[in-house]
């Protein structure tokens, strides 16, 4: 369970403190900060505004921050260190560890073209973890019967990534334990800290993290030699062609992306790819209707629903 | 004649122990900006190379100045709270600069933090460079002095 205390630092004291008196944190899933606007959380699968006495609708209850309150939230959260955490803000998010995301707004200075740096930060949005063993238990045994070749594919905030962690626990522990590494490009999956993953992922697992997919996995299939890569949000065709690389030596993908049904999947353009080259062989679709992690639909390797049992 | 002679000895030691006092004083200051200019430099070079974080920096960072450690040590525990800076022996013009490096160290992107600790950097380069030169100028000939000064004030009161 997410210790609520670690994000004390981060946040600005009175969102803290109507967070941590008024409300049960362990149904906090988001904590959305934007520059003199209300603070709105994500708090039990409802969106609602943070007031001084708790949570409400009402606009003009709520607890608003200002510039400084998102400047100082990103400074925390980068432990006063801004420059060790410039390539993550440049692409908009920083992973402070214990799991906490945080996306963050603002204006991109570039040069030649190139983002090298983001000022006047607008907005964050805090996402907490939320580690939840055993979810992916019901998929198991497919998983492993079709190769360790899998997508879970999910709108944003419906457990993909707690999905992932529970595949690669679930992998790594099982009675005849596989080879797990996890190419976590955000640090979301195992929230590497001091060289040591911060939330459970197994005890055969290895972690290459902060960087980009292609280096990542070309590192793994050379050197480390594990029978399954894991690995966050894919997006695009480079991607794909990464994958497609590995599945190519032998070994087992387990990947996420973002869609809301197999409908909305279909549109992606890389969709067609994977299918054509057929690189995954099962599709896993979430829905948070039943709360984080629930698998509503399973489509085989041409996006056909299929049941699972 | 004997109390005399006790009263030049007892003259000779305190001025030479002033002299000390203010030699060691000139040298605290030396070592302080000396100390910190190795800090800004050791800083820039955690940035072009390990880039750790502030905290793992300050936390592995070593100094022979009681003061620099004591104020590495505020900013240290200012990261989870808050935390009086100590200002020592620093005039008012020096502890806001000083104060000023350590509230503003690690709140840039990669590229403004070296601006930063170029121009900080170039900024010391003036206190440094007094308290260097009062510390050649005084600090070494302090305690000679104090100890002639004793001497003559005894031979006065002869």
């Amino acid at each position: 369970m997410f210790d609520f205390d670690r994000i004390k630092d981060i946040l600005p004291t009175a969102v803290y403190d109507a967070l941590s008196t008024n409300l049960n944190v362990d149904k906090l899933q988001e904590i959305r900060l934007r520059a003199n606007s209300p603070v709105k959380l994500q708090y039990g699968n409802k969106r609602v505004y943070l007031t001084e006495n708790g949570i409400g609708s009402d606009l003009s209850k709520a607890i608003t921050v200002s510039v400084d309150d998102i400047r100082n939230t990103i400074v925390s959260a980068s432990e006063r260190s801004i420059y060790a955490y410039n390539d993550e803000i440049i692409k908009g998010y920083l992973s402070p560890g214990d799991g906490v995301r945080i996306g963050v707004c603002g204006e991109v200075v570039g040069d030649h073209g190139l983002p090298i740096a983001l000022k006047n930060y607008s907005s964050v949005n805090i996402r907490i973890p939320h580690e939840i063993v055993g979810c992916s238990d019901g998929i198991m045994r497919d998983i492993v019967s079709n190769f360790c070749r899998a997508m879970i594919i999910s709108p944003p905030g419906a457990g993909k990534t707690t999905m992932l962690r529970d595949i690669a626990r679930n992998l790594s522990d099982s009675s005849n334990p596989l080879n797990v590494l996890i190419v976590d490009e955000r640090n979301e999956i195992a929230c590497m800290k001091g060289g040591a993953p911060q939330m459970n992922v197994g005890k055969h697992t290895d972690v290459i993290s902060c960087s980009s997919k292609s280096y990542a996995f070309e590192c793994a299939v050379r050197s480390m030699r594990p029978d399954v890569i894991i690995t966050d949000e894919i997006f695009g065709e480079q991607d794909v062609e990464i994958i497609r690389e590995a599945v190519g030596c032998g070994v087992g993908v387990i990947a996420s992306a973002h869609a809301i049904d197999v409908e909305s999947f279909t549109k992606r353009p890389f969709a067609k790819l994977l299918m054509d080259n057929r690189i995954f062989e099962r599709y896993y679709f979430l829905s948070d209707r039943f709360g984080s992690g629930h698998v509503s639909t399973v489509c085989d390797h041409s996006l056909r629903q299929i049941n699972v049992g | 004649m004997s109390d005399n002679l006790l009263l030049a000895v007892v003259m000779s030691v305190v001025g030479t122990a002033v002299g000390m006092v203010i030699n060691r004083f000139l040298k605290e200051r030396k070592n302080y900006f000396d100390d910190f200019d190795k800090l800004l430099c050791y800083y820039g070079a955690n940035l072009a190379y390990s880039r750790n974080t502030v905290p793992e920096f300050l936390k592995t960072f070593e100094t022979q100045s009681h003061l620099l450690k004591k104020q590495i040590e505020s900013i240290v525990k200012s990261l989870s709270g808050k935390s009086d800076f100590p200002s020592g022996f620093l005039s008012k013009k020096e502890c806001a600069y000083a104060k000023e490096v350590f509230t503003s160290i690690g709140t840039h992107s990669l590229i403004a933090e070296k601006a930063f600790i170029e121009d900080s950097r170039s900024k010391l380069k003036s206190f440094r460079d007094i308290a260097d030169s009062r510390y050649t100028k005084l600090g070494s000939s302090s305690i000679k002095l104090g100890f002639l000064f004793g001497l003559m004030l005894a031979v006065i009161f002869w």
